[in-house]
């Protein structure tokens, strides 16, 4: 069986789409998608004359006059990971000044955009034998679950459970020890590993393991990244960056405790890594998705192990 | 319910974004542009010119030379820089090439450059003898008239004394770069700056001294003799400088400050850790090289007034001595010449360390792609470091050392050719990107054209044209080392082409393992 993982997409479509051709593109029988799905940015699009809208991308003003026009530019928005919203201007000052009715907007966008998404997957998927399996990241709001949960198959979401595939068992969790950031699935280490450790639980020891956590274990290569300071400034010494381990520790436990064939994490863009925990492969494939460009991992397994992996930009 | 805040944009909120946690790119505007200049290297740029080009090319007006290579230079840092912008990834020609022609192509040209890094890492640890240790212990010893020094200054100018530092230095920084680049920068970023101090005396010397104060304390230190009769030993030695003006000659002398200044795009290889690149990458390149431009400017304007070039180059012909310690002894003063010479060691071997970091980043990468052995990626389990590629690194800089210091055809200049070629597949890949990869392109920061042609073709083009012209340079300058050496050509070419009989060794071993490395960085189809 051969598997293509990647994470940290952070609502762009161009590697939405190219995840799901992934399937094809690396001869891979199954899909994991693990976590941090949607976008941080909203671009509003203000019609200042009928048929005529303005939106500011990348600090450049842009303008489409026209249908057509307009629909393309919204394109070019959700390519970069950013959510085109169509508005006039007594809605673009009332998203500016009322910041309940922004997020409110910016999270009926964001579902919009992820029921986009998963119509898109189940068009391209069906049929195709391949199975595409999802879960949402530390920094994806828990109203996403509820559309995540309606995926038609054969795509499906796995959050906080054990699935079983191809002769293998899998258990899968978007939750992380705490940011700086304060996103919304975070917990103290302690309450982390006895959450991991209740989902362990069901797993048959009899049954090759795959670990599918989105944050990486503690000091293991797979989760370096600048410290920084409250005010999330990056931490320099003498002029360099002070990069220091930001994984869990729990994670790191559960893994050391079980033992699992193979462990797949993302959470940390800048740490693309590969290491050994024991006997378990850990893998951060890292996210480059700012640039378009969808880092992923393409692992083989046979007879209940990894054969072989490679970490591959697409 | 997520907190989203209203972005600032020409003096309205224009975006919205959410609290979410994000990527932190790491260098920031100062960075990369200290990142650039130290890979120029400005103290062997000045060296090397002072030494070099002011003595073997006849008729070159060196002022024009670095203008000329300034034009000659700026086409390829764009290629470079449009690049760093469009795909700002670390690895600079790894990712550019393997991903606009062919993975092959990729590796064929990246590992040209990770051979020439640690081949070359042989000639700057060499420079921290020959440029830096020695000429400070002769130079001071003799002003100062203290024996022991000058006999030091005597053991490392030697063969053995220039290895034994050599190594030493190799060792020290691979073991440094093992603890974290953190250590080794706190170190090295103090001593630059101090370094520094060595040009402004130099540069305050040439310009408050007058001329004839300066060759009197000169006469004084080298000895009369050695004043009086310099235009016939200088013509002994070689010494060509001077006569009517020659372009052929004026371009030859460039050789040697090409070699520092072509590296002003090295911050394409830290690409993926730069803040903003497609601004960033986009101004630090091309300002590296106008700065360091001005730097050689200055220093020759200020040398012609202070001594005049020809002396210089007669100096350098005659007595193998550096402008800093003309320099120094121009001063009359052991404590100034101590500052100088002294200080000057810090900038005697600056090539190093990039070359070392960056070759064993180049290691870590093919190991992690499965293009080299996994025991090369392997990481310190507490630095996080690539020390089994550091030591390899490390291994293959003391053996080019020994190579540069006693095998005569081996010169400085020789591995440049090598670097070009790498650089022209990348130029001819920046022509191809825009028609190769058009979805990519158009939605990059460089996708502007000019009647209808896309800049990135254009600035191509200007750099393959470039690189051309440097290319026949090198093959014709004969101080580069490589006219009238054929076999030294064919090692160059042999390199260059070694990465694509790696690549195909590593794809069949990988096949055999079920895994296609020519999928690397092939571009996932969207639609």
């Amino acid at each position: 069986m051969r598997l293509y993982y990647a994470s940290d997409i952070h609502g762009s479509e161009k590697l939405w789409r190219k995840f799901i051709n992934a399937a094809t593109f690396y001869e891979a029988q199954v899909l994991i998608m693990g976590g941090d799905l949607t976008g941080k940015v909203m671009v509003p699009l203000v019609e200042q004359r009928p048929g005529e809208w303005v939106a500011q991308v990348f600090g450049k003003k842009q303008k489409a006059k026209g249908e057509d026009k307009v629909a393309e530019l919204e394109r070019n928005i959700r390519v970069n990971g950013f959510y085109p919203v169509r508005c006039d201007q007594n809605e673009f000052t009332k998203l500016q000044e009322d910041e309940t009715h922004r997020d409110e907007v910016f999270h009926q966008v964001m579902r919009g955009e992820l029921q986009r998404w998963l119509e898109f997957a189940a068009g391209r998927l069906e049929g195709s034998g391949i199975r595409c399996f999802l879960m949402p990241g530390n920094d994806d709001d828990w109203d996403i679950d509820d559309v995540l949960g309606e995926a038609a198959p054969p795509v499906e979401s796995v959050e906080g459970r054990l699935t079983e595939f191809d002769g293998v068992q899998m258990i899968s969790s978007a939750w992380a020890n705490p940011t700086p950031w304060d996103s919304p699935r975070e917990l103290p280490e302690e309450e982390l590993l006895e959450r991991l450790e209740k989902l362990a639980a069901e797993l048959r020891p009899d049954v090759p393991a795959i670990f599918n956590l989105h944050c990486p274990p503690f000091d293991s290569g797979l989760d370096v990244a600048p410290e920084l300071t409250d005010d999330l400034r990056v931490v320099r010494e003498g002029g360099e960056p002070k990069l220091i381990s930001v994984g869990s520790t729990s994670v790191r436990t559960l893994i050391e405790r079980h033992q699992p064939m193979l462990a797949l994490h993302g959470h940390i863009h800048e740490s693309r890594a590969a290491a050994e925990i024991g006997r378990t492969i850990c893998i951060n494939p890292g996210s480059a998705y700012s640039q378009g460009v969808l880092d992923g991992a393409v692992v083989d397994i046979e007879g209940g192990n990894v054969v072989s992996y490679q970490l591959v930009s697409g | 319910m997520a907190e989203s805040t209203a972005v600032q944009g020409q003096g309205r909120p224009e975006t919205f974004e959410r609290r979410a946690t994000g990527l932190v790119r790491e260098a920031g505007t100062l960075d990369v542009l200290v990142y650039n200049m130290n890979f120029i290297s400005l103290g062997l740029m000045a060296a090397l010119v002072f030494l070099f080009s002011t003595a073997f090319y006849p008729g070159a007006n060196l002022y024009l030379t670095a203008i000329l290579i300034f034009l000659v230079v700026i086409p390829t840092s764009l290629v470079f820089a449009f690049f760093a912008s469009a795909m700002p990834r670390s690895g600079a020609d790894y990712v550019y090439v393997s991903r606009v022609l062919h993975p092959a192509l990729g590796m064929m040209s990246s590992w040209n450059n990770t051979a020439w890094w640690f081949i070359y890492g042989g000639v700057p640890s060499a420079f921290f003898a020959q440029f830096g240790l020695a000429p400070f212990f002769s130079t001071v010893g003799q002003m100062a008239g203290i024996g022991w020094m000058q006999s030091w200054g005597t053991w490392f100018a030697s063969n053995w004394g220039t290895f034994i530092a050599g190594t030493v230095l190799i060792v020290v920084l691979v073991a440094l770069f093992a603890r974290g680049m953190r250590l080794y920068f706190r170190v090295q970023n103090t001593l630059f700056l101090i370094s520094l101090v060595s040009f402004v005396l130099i540069a305050g010397v040439w310009l408050l001294r007058s001329r004839t104060g300066i060759l009197a304390d000169l006469g004084q230190g080298l000895g009369q003799n050695t004043l009086r009769g310099l235009g016939q030993s200088a013509a002994k030695a070689g010494f060509a400088g001077g006569g009517p003006f020659s372009l052929k000659w004026t371009l030859l002398a460039g050789t040697w400050i090409y070699i520092n200044l072509v590296f002003n795009q090295s911050s394409a290889y830290i690409g993926g850790e730069v803040k903003r690149a497609s601004r960033l990458q986009l101004w630090s390149m091309p300002l590296a090289a106008v700065l360091a431009t001005a730097f050689m400017l200055i220093m020759l304007a200020l040398a012609d007034k202070a001594v005049g070039l020809t002396t210089i180059g007669r100096l350098a012909a005659s007595q193998g001595l550096l402008f800093t310690q003309i320099a120094a002894f121009g001063t009359g003063s052991t404590l100034l010449a101590f500052l100088i010479m002294g200080l000057f060691i810090f900038q005697s071997y600056t090539w190093l360390p990039g070359q070392i970091a960056n070759a064993s980043r180049n290691f870590l990468a093919y190991s992690i792609d499965g293009l080299m052995p996994k025991a090369l990626g392997r990481v310190h389990p507490k630095y996080h470091t690539p020390v089994n590629a550091l030591m390899l690194v490390g291994a293959g800089s003391i053996a080019a050392l020994a190579a540069f210091v006693w095998v005569p055809n081996f010169a400085t200049l020789v591995g440049i050719f090598g670097f070009i070629l790498g650089f022209i597949v990348v130029s001819i890949a920046a022509i191809m990107f825009p028609y190769r990869l058009p979805d990519v392109f158009a939605s990059s920061p460089v996708n502007s054209r000019i009647g209808g042609i896309p800049w990135m073709s254009v600035v191509g083009v200007l750099s393959l044209v470039a690189l051309l012209i440097m290319a026949w340079a090198f093959l014709t300058d004969p101080s580069a080392g490589l006219n009238g050496h054929p076999g030294l050509i064919w090692m160059n070419i042999l390199i260059f082409i070694s990465g694509l009989v790696i690549y195909f060794i590593a794809k069949a071993v990988q096949s055999s393992r079920g895994v296609d490395v020519s999928k690397r960085f092939a571009e996932i189809p969207v639609e």
